[in-house]
């Protein structure tokens, strides 16, 4: 079959390019309200008072709302993943699971940006235009915006439940088979960095619409959620306390999310009650200012990490410690993504006999902390790749040879990593060897001479890496502390003229879904991708699926797919040798037809048994009319996709200014269902972590404000800040599932920081540089330099 | 944004009636600095005087004496691409500021008399030309000032009532260039240097004029760094700039002044080879 692997173009991202797709703030609901918030200008104060009089008698206001109001009808957003082994140290939510903050602001405001009321009124402008008239008595407290500091004696705290600020210490590994090998090395190499925080800029931002039918007592929530049952779930029985059978969840075409859509928001229960109360269906869309102090942000772990090595380039132990600034509350799912995430992965592909890491979780007043593609992997492979280059120049070995040294050998799989990850498959120094001659590896000092000749620093950098994906096996997921099940789910429905309809648990944020699920299936079913839709987001019409992220849709719920639509050959077969009067394994399905071996003019199409089956006139006994399938996956693990990327930068000695003027990256994510489309992620992946490693950075001030508040104060890449892209893959069939597949959404985000960072330590190696923090800002190069030269 | 009061008279007078008749009112040429402060509600203005129906202040023309009079009004593409100015000395130094505004869409929009006010780039471009501005207000009244003058914090700036009417480059032969290093967020100058360079026969540098723009300051001269672009530049370090541009949250001042140095030396090395 060709339609698994060809290069189908995409389905939806047309419509969405010219603008012409309905997003959730596109949809208008008759009668519909507007809701605008009214949001901290504080990183910490006490709330002394609410005067709501002027706003609620402007022109066109209906109503506004305070957390007063609110009590009673709506419980704590809840979090539903705090990491096996550790305690919340969060007050606890009324159904045992922690609580993360109340939907508008309870006394005191943690976060600039906080929601502490909610204005309601006829049009958008009105609702803005009452919010300014809002009056919030404040007391500002003192803020802390770093974890080291909010851990320290004397710092302000955020939560009277959270004695220092402390959500949790969580560790994995053997701290003392470290230590020891530390002990006993040769070589040891320490490293401290700041894996700055970021800020996650879909093209669209958050919206939410809440409609309620007063005769069938249902609510809808029309959303930009990338998990719309499992936020029907915690919704109506942790948020709302509704039956679940009143909650319907939709979630509209979505302009990309990066992991920020899968969170939970005040604004989600908000709409949904104040439908009911109001009467009338009321519409929430963020602004891009708004998004910048709301939606959850990314990355900001502070590490120390110590290597140990032999002389001769082998690591023998590696010991990290990082602090995780989880932001003012646990967002959804935020405390596992800043620890088991992060720490469970800082072997990287390399065998490492002993490792341990420990994250200090700690709530500061900033934004909440949530994933940005690559969450907690990206973090750990930074500093890793890192420290792994400063060791290579210790022992006087090049980084890339001391890497193919220690990689996990192709013959050890599964290989358990001592950290909690069993790597699956792969030949991990093959990806690193082509990535190495993609770029040119072995001219690097040709390449320098050159560029010395034009007046630029030249630097090589390499980072390689392996990345957990497909959360995952449910009991797995439980063990790490996740509330919710993370199988996958696939309807498959087959008209009766042979076209099919597939209906998917999981839900596209921009990833192709209706384009690559269709091709899937149509390899799997013998037939024309055009002949299948897929449809998925409503939780009125798709089978349970508990939602995308963590490189999961495909390598997860693809699976079932591919499952459903051998259960549909499987009742097809049967009928066919029923039809033909022959037995069942003299069949054949192949191209769409069914044919009996050695009885050439035997043979029912795709179509053919599609029309027997809908019409149910003559079935095998005991055979239910028509084909209709659902299948859930629970793959028995995790996959790991890995590869290797390499960078080349020049830098102007004179300015500091960094240009990345090659980049190549090998990846192996096992069998490609459509190149095109994982080719657009891997670029999209790779810009994504350029912008974060010469520009992207969320800046706080000691009060809590945020001073990147905008698109004009937080620089992201543009089409002229990319160099060209070399990619290749290296395929590589995972074993925990029937396609093979494995994430591909996020992971070439997990090397870039480290190959850019390798990069230009290496170029500014000659002048006496060790190393720089992200991200690569001119002035902070030409200050090093300057400090380097004295 | 809030509610306004918007008009766009057919006439220069009218416009300048509609100004002074309204306290706070503001012109609009291509707006790209008013419209996002309405929009952050940073300003407030009562009343916006639309210019861009006023035909007489668009277009390039060139007076007796060979100066270039640009209208106002002449969008920074149509400047650029204009016959007259692409003919002229100021071709290469103005497409070099030009280029600094890198979205084809604000090129598209913005205007030269909108560039002069917002002090950057194109407006330390035409100070290295000694460009003039006419300044119009109500009942005929005019004056000139250089737009080095109207920019120097120290005088008195364009009154509520004022409109720029043209911008004027006289006629000269100087080999100009403009070199900058802009901000990734908004791509505005971090640090931009303009200059204007007459060179003897010998090709030492005769008389070197050079503006400066980054930072919240407008675009002015910099006399320490022309004194030393004239001397021999490519020596030129550690000049008395320590003090000339501020830090803020982008930048501080002595990564610009060190910038400063680097970009008037490229700078200068353009200006040459444009000249040759």
């Amino acid at each position: 079959m060709t339609a698994f692997g060809a290069d189908l173009k995409d389905r939806e991202v047309p419509g969405m390019l010219r603008g012409a797709t309905a997003f959730t703030a596109d949809i208008s609901l008759p009668r519909m309200l507007h809701l605008a918030f009214v949001r901290s200008e504080h990183g910490h104060a006490r709330i002394d008072s609410i005067d709501t009089a002027q706003a609620a008698a402007m022109p066109g206001v209906v109503t506004v709302v305070t957390q007063e109001d609110l009590a009673g009808a709506l419980m704590p957003m809840p979090c539903i993943w705090i990491p096996g082994g550790v305690e919340s140290h969060f007050p606890p939510h009324p159904y045992g699971v922690p609580g993360a903050g109340t939907v508008l602001a309870d006394g005191v405001v943690r976060f600039i940006g906080e929601p502490v009321a909610a204005v309601v009124a006829e049009t958008v402008e009105q609702a803005d235009e009452a919010a300014r008239a809002v009056v919030v008595g404040y007391t500002p407290l003192p803020a802390v915006t770093e974890p080291q500091a909010a851990l320290a004696d004397g710092a302000p705290q955020l939560h009277e439940a959270v004695p220092n600020n402390l959500n949790a210490l969580w560790t994995c590994g053997n701290a003392e088979a470290a230590d020891a090998a530390i002990a006993a090395a040769e070589v040891v190499v320490e490293l401290d960095l700041y894996n700055q925080r970021t800020i996650n800029n879909p093209m669209e931002p958050r919206a939410a619409i809440g409609d309620y039918d007063p005769i069938t007592e249902e609510y809808t929530l029309y959303a930009t959620t990338q998990s719309p049952h499992n936020h029907r779930f915690l919704l109506s029985a942790l948020v709302l306390g509704i039956p679940f059978n009143k909650l319907r969840v939709i979630a509209p075409p979505i302009g990309g999310s990066f992991g920020t859509k899968g969170y939970l928001y005040p604004d989600m229960p908000l709409v949904l009650h104040l439908a009911h109360k109001l009467g009338r269906p009321v519409r929430w869309a963020d602004t891009r200012e708004g998004l910048m102090r709301s939606t959850v942000q990314g990355r900001d772990h502070r590490q120390h990490i110590t290597l140990a090595g032999t002389r001769d380039g082998r690591i023998t132990g590696l010991r990290c410690t990082s602090y995780a600034n989880l932001g003012a509350y646990p967002s959804t799912i935020g405390p596992g993504v800043a620890t088991a995430l992060m720490g469970r992965s800082i072997t990287g592909p390399y065998e490492i006999a002993s490792a341990f890491c420990e994250v200090h979780a700690v709530f500061t007043n900033t934004v909440p902390l949530g994933a940005q593609r690559g969450s907690g992997r990206a973090e750990a492979t930074m500093i890793t790749e890192r420290v792994i280059d400063l060791y290579a120049r210790e022992i006087g070995a090049d980084p890339a040879d001391v890497r193919l040294r220690n990689m996990v050998p192709p013959d050890r799989f599964p290989y358990d990593n001592g950290l909690g990850w069993t790597y699956d498959s792969g030949d991990y120094p093959a990806a690193l060897r082509r990535a190495l001659e993609l770029a040119g590896y072995h001219k690097a000092e040709v390449l320098r001479r050159e560029a010395r000749e034009r007046g630029k620093l030249l630097g090589i950098g390499v980072g390689s890496f392996v990345a957990i994906c497909g959360v995952g096996p449910s009991t797995r997921m439980q063990a790490e502390g996740m509330l919710g099940g993370t199988w996958e789910s696939a309807n498959i429905r087959v008209h009766p003229n042979g076209e099919v309809a597939v209906t998917i648990g999981s839900t596209s944020t921009g990833q192709s879904h209706t384009t690559t699920f269709a091709q899937i299936a149509a390899d799997e079913l013998g037939i024309d991708p055009a002949a299948i839709v897929v449809t998925q987001a409503d939780t009125r019409k798709a089978p349970y699926g508990q939602g995308t992220y963590g490189s999961r849709s495909y390598s997860v719920g693809g699976p079932a797919v591919a499952i459903a639509a051998r259960q549909v050959i499987a009742k097809m077969r049967t009928a066919a040798a029923h039809f033909m009067g022959v037995s069942e394994d003299l069949i054949e399905y192949a191209d769409g037809t069914f044919t009996v071996q050695g009885k050439e003019d035997a043979a029912k199409s795709f179509q053919d048994m599609a029309m027997a089956l809908w019409y149910g006139w003559s079935l095998p006994p005991g055979m239910e009319p028509t084909v209709d399938v659902t299948t859930f996956f629970d793959p028995p693990d995790f996959n790991y996709p890995f590869g290797s990327h390499v960078a080349v930068v020049e830098i102007d000695e004179n300015t500091g200014q960094v240009e990345v003027v090659d980049y190549a990256a090998v990846h192996d994510v096992g069998p490609v269902g459509n190149p095109m489309v994982v080719t657009g992620q891997f670029e999209g992946s790779i810009v994504h972590g350029l912008g974060q490693a010469l520009m992207e950075q969320a800046r706080y001030d000691a009060t809590g404000a945020l001073l990147s508040a905008d698109l004009t104060t937080y620089a992201m890449p543009r089409a002229h800040d990319l160099p060209p892209l070399e990619l290749d893959r290296t395929v590589t069939p995972s074993p925990h599932n029937p396609l093979g597949v494995k994430g591909a959404g996020e992971i070439a985000t997990v090397p870039v920081t480290a190959a850019v960072a390798n990069a230009v330590c290496d170029a500014l190696r000659e002048l006496g540089v060790r190393h720089i923090d992200m991200p690569f800002t001119p002035e902070k190069i030409w200050r090093a330099i300057n400090e380097a030269k004295g | 944004m809030e509610r306004l009061e918007y008009t766009a008279p057919s006439s220069l007078d009218d416009a300048l009636e509609a100004l002074h008749a309204n306290p706070g009112a503001r012109p609009l040429a291509g707006g790209h600095s008013l419209i996002l402060d309405l929009k952050s509600r940073v300003r407030r203005v009562p009343l916006l005087v639309d210019l861009g129906r006023l035909a007489e202040l668009r277009g390039v023309r060139r007076r007796p004496r060979g100066e270039l009079e640009i209208g106002s009004m002449t969008t920074i593409t149509e400047l650029v691409a204009d016959p007259l100015v692409r003919q002229s000395h100021v071709h290469g130094l103005l497409s070099d500021a030009a280029a600094t505004l890198p979205d084809a869409q604000v090129r598209n929009r913005g205007t030269i008399g909108g560039a002069v006010l917002a002090g950057t780039d194109v407006a330390a471009a035409l100070i290295v030309l000694d460009a003039e501005t006419h300044i119009r207000s109500r009942d005929g009244r005019h004056r000139r000032i250089s737009v080095e003058d109207l920019l120097d914090p120290a005088t008195p700036g364009l009154a509520p009532d004022e409109v720029i009417t043209a911008v004027g480059v006289s006629a000269a032969t100087a080999s100009g260039a403009h070199e900058r290093q802009p901000e990734p967020a908004t791509l505005t100058s971090l640090c931009g240097v303009a200059v204007s360079v007459t060179f003897r026969a010998d090709g030492a540098i005769d008389t070197c004029k050079v503006a400066v723009c980054g930072g919240r300051t407008p675009a002015r001269r910099l006399p320490a760094l022309e004194r030393a672009m004239t001397a021999i530049p490519e020596r030129a370090t550690g000049l008395p700039l320590d003090d000339v541009f501020e830090s803020d949250d982008v930048a501080s001042g002595e990564y610009r002044a060190h910038l400063a140095l680097v970009l008037a030396k490229r700078a200068v090395a353009r200006a040459r080879d444009r000249a040759i």
